[in-house]
Parts: structure tokens; sequence; C-alpha cells
């Protein structure tokens, strides 16, 4: 080992220490997936197969995110990179599928149906905040020079 | 490339959704029809009033327009006596075309001429049609599942036909509404007294019976449409 390597693998291994960041991430993925399941078993319970199976990917990738932040390592932000873009993916079906349904409901009712579409668009900015938003930033950190730091990945 | 990559990201989802919302909306949108002026609807009423008998050519009715369908209904004494269907090139020919198959029906036939000169006739023009929940294919696929049939049509002011054959048969506004068809499902066990929903099995039972069709339409057979009555 040369002497230069050894301060250089000493400042990685003090980043990835301090950087709580994956366990803030990873703590609140847990949480997240935790009350997702919650949700969609006890309050949003749906017969329709395609909605259950859309429904159920939430709580299901961000438990993967949450497995692939809390590992750590390289695999591990490859992991939580791929099932953070996989929810933003979903979220977005979920967002075109609600937009869908606002312009049937804007095209057969006229008038009522564009407030029912006003509506809809309330609803795109709740699932935004509360399904889309953890995801994003997650991902963003993960891509980010800390993030790769912290798991030990060349930046 | 990069350029162009970050483009994509931050158009692509605007415009995906741009794109479906628009072409749902136009397919399943009818506009509100064109009223007819009253110089029409007085030319409609005379045609349906005259007598079954009077072999005297119709009067000259406005210029032919595209193929209309219209259905008349007669009401004597607060009840249905009979309803038929009228196609044809313009209202005058629809209309005639529909005079002929009301004054055949049994119970019109047996009203005396005071109780043909009382009854009242209502008269629905087709103007538009759309597909009715499931039968468009952007839809089906992408829309939240079940909203077809809870919301399948605009209560009062829709009814819902088939096409089978070539041959069509309409369920009125009115008639969907007195028939209890538009207050069919219970969603939530929950909340028994809450319904909603099309009852469509029964549609198409009833636009079976109607007696043109020949069988029992499929959903797929089914559409809506908008009257100007």
């Amino acid at each position: 080992m040369t002497p230069t390597s050894e301060p250089e693998g000493a400042r990685a291994a003090v980043a990835r220490r301090r950087d709580a960041r994956r366990w803030i991430y990873g703590g609140l993925d847990v949480v997240f997936a935790a009350v997702y399941a919650v949700v969609i078993w006890k309050v949003i319970p749906n017969r329709y197969p395609s909605a259950s199976i859309h429904l159920w990917t939430f709580p299901i990738v961000t438990a993967v995110m949450a497995a692939g932040t809390l590992l750590g390592g390289p695999r591990g932000r490859r992991v939580a990179i791929v099932a953070g873009s996989v929810m933003l993916a979903s979220v977005f079906v979920l967002i075109v599928r609600i937009a869908v349904s606002a312009a049937f409901l804007a095209g057969v009712y006229g008038a009522f149906g564009q407030a029912a579409a006003t509506f809809a668009l309330v609803m795109v900015a709740l699932i935004v905040e509360i399904v889309a938003l953890l995801p994003l930033v997650q991902v963003k950190y993960l891509r980010s020079p800390a993030g790769r730091r912290a798991y030990g990945v060349r930046a | 490339m990069k350029r162009g990559l970050r483009l994509a990201v931050w158009i692509a989802p605007s415009a995906i959704l741009v794109v479906a919302t628009s072409i749902v909306f136009h397919a399943f949108r009818i506009p509100p029809p064109a009223r007819l002026g009253s110089a029409e609807r007085d030319q409609v009423i005379a045609v349906l009033r005259r007598s079954p008998v009077d072999a005297a050519p119709p009067p000259a009715g406005p210029a032919p327009t595209p193929p209309t369908t219209l259905v008349v209904t007669m009401w004597s004494a607060g009840r249905t006596a009979g309803r038929a269907e009228g196609h044809g090139a313009g209202l005058t020919a629809a209309a005639l075309d529909a005079r002929a198959a009301l004054y055949q029906l049994p119970k019109i036939a047996a009203l005396s001429p005071d109780d043909l000169r009382a009854a009242r006739l209502q008269v629905d023009v087709i103007a538009g049609t759309a597909p009715l929940g499931a039968g468009h294919w952007l839809f089906d696929t992408l829309a939240i599942p079940g909203l077809s049939d809870m919301l399948a049509i605009n209560p009062g002011l829709e009814g819902i036909g088939a096409e089978v054959d070539g041959k069509h048969a309409y369920l009125l506004p009115h008639e969907l509404v007195a028939g209890r068809l538009l207050t069919a499902k219970r969603p939530s066990e929950a909340l028994p007294d809450f319904a909603m929903g099309v009852d469509l099995k029964r549609i198409a039972q009833l636009l079976a019976g109607r007696g043109s069709l020949g069988r029992t339409p499929r959903p797929d057979e089914l559409f809506r449409f908008r009257t100007d009555s």
C-alpha cells in the first residue's frame, strides 16, 4: 500500500461513517413501505386485479429500495437506484391513469366532469407529495458524489 | 445527445399526459346537439299527427339532411301507449317512417280518435354517439378499473343503444331512469343505501327485446347517444 492511498482510504471511511443519510433514507423507506402496505390492505382494498397489482408495487418496491439502501455497498446502491426508478415509473403510470379517468369524466359529464377532473389534479399533486417525493430525492442522493462515497463507489 | 435526453425527460411526461387525455376526452365526448328550430319541430309533429289513413302526400319539409334517426313515444292518460323508431334521410323521412311503425302498434291502433288527439307525442332525435365505457383501447388499458361501470353515462341526458349486424336499438334517457337501470350496483358493502352503476346486462336484454336485433348485444356492441327532445 503506498503512503498516499492510506489518507484517501481513511477519508473515504470517515465519509461513509459521517453520512447519516443512508440510514435516514433507509428508515424512511421501511416506514413508508409499511404504511403503504397497511393502507392498501385495510383502507383502499381493490377487487380489480390490474389495480391491485399496480397498487402493491408501491410497498414492495419501497421495501426493495429500503433493503438496497440499508445493505450498503455498490450492489446495494444499484438495487436502491433501480427500485427507486421503478417506483417513479409506477407513480407516473398512476398519474397517467388518473389523468385518463379525469378526461373520461370531463368528456362524458361536461361541466360537472370538468370539476371532477380538477379534483383529480389535486389527487395527482397529493400523490407526487406522498409517494413520489421520497424516491425522487433518494435516487438523487444515491447518484450524487456524496452518495457514491457513502456506498464505496468511486465518484 | 445528453441535452436531447434532458429535453426528453422534461417534455415527454407532459406530452404523454396531454396526448392521452386529449384522445380519451374527444373519444367519449358527445357535443351538445344543435337544437331544432321551431319550424322543424312543428313540421315533425305535423307529420306524426297526420291520420294514418290519410293518403295525401306529406307537406314539404326542410331540405334533406344526413341520415336521421328519431324515436317517437306516445303518451296517453299518463302512460306510454307505444313507441316507434324512424330512420330516413332527413327529419321528414324519419318522421314518416316512425309514423308508419307507430300506428301499427296494437295498443295505439285500439285508441279512439279522441284519445289519439289528446295523446302527447314525445320525439327524441338521436344526435351524436360515443363509446360506452369499455369500448376504447386507451381507456380500457389505462383508466382506473371500475370507472366505466360506475359512471358510464350522463343520466337523464344520454341513452344507451346497440348495433348488431347493422341493426340498431335504443333505450332513451327517460327509459333508463324510469327502469332504474342507472343505480343498480352497490359499490360499498359498508353503505348499502349507496347505489351507483349501470346494469349493462339488463340493458342488453332490454335492447334485444326491442325485436330488431335478433340477439342480445355484447358489451362492445353498446354505445351512448344524446338526444334532442
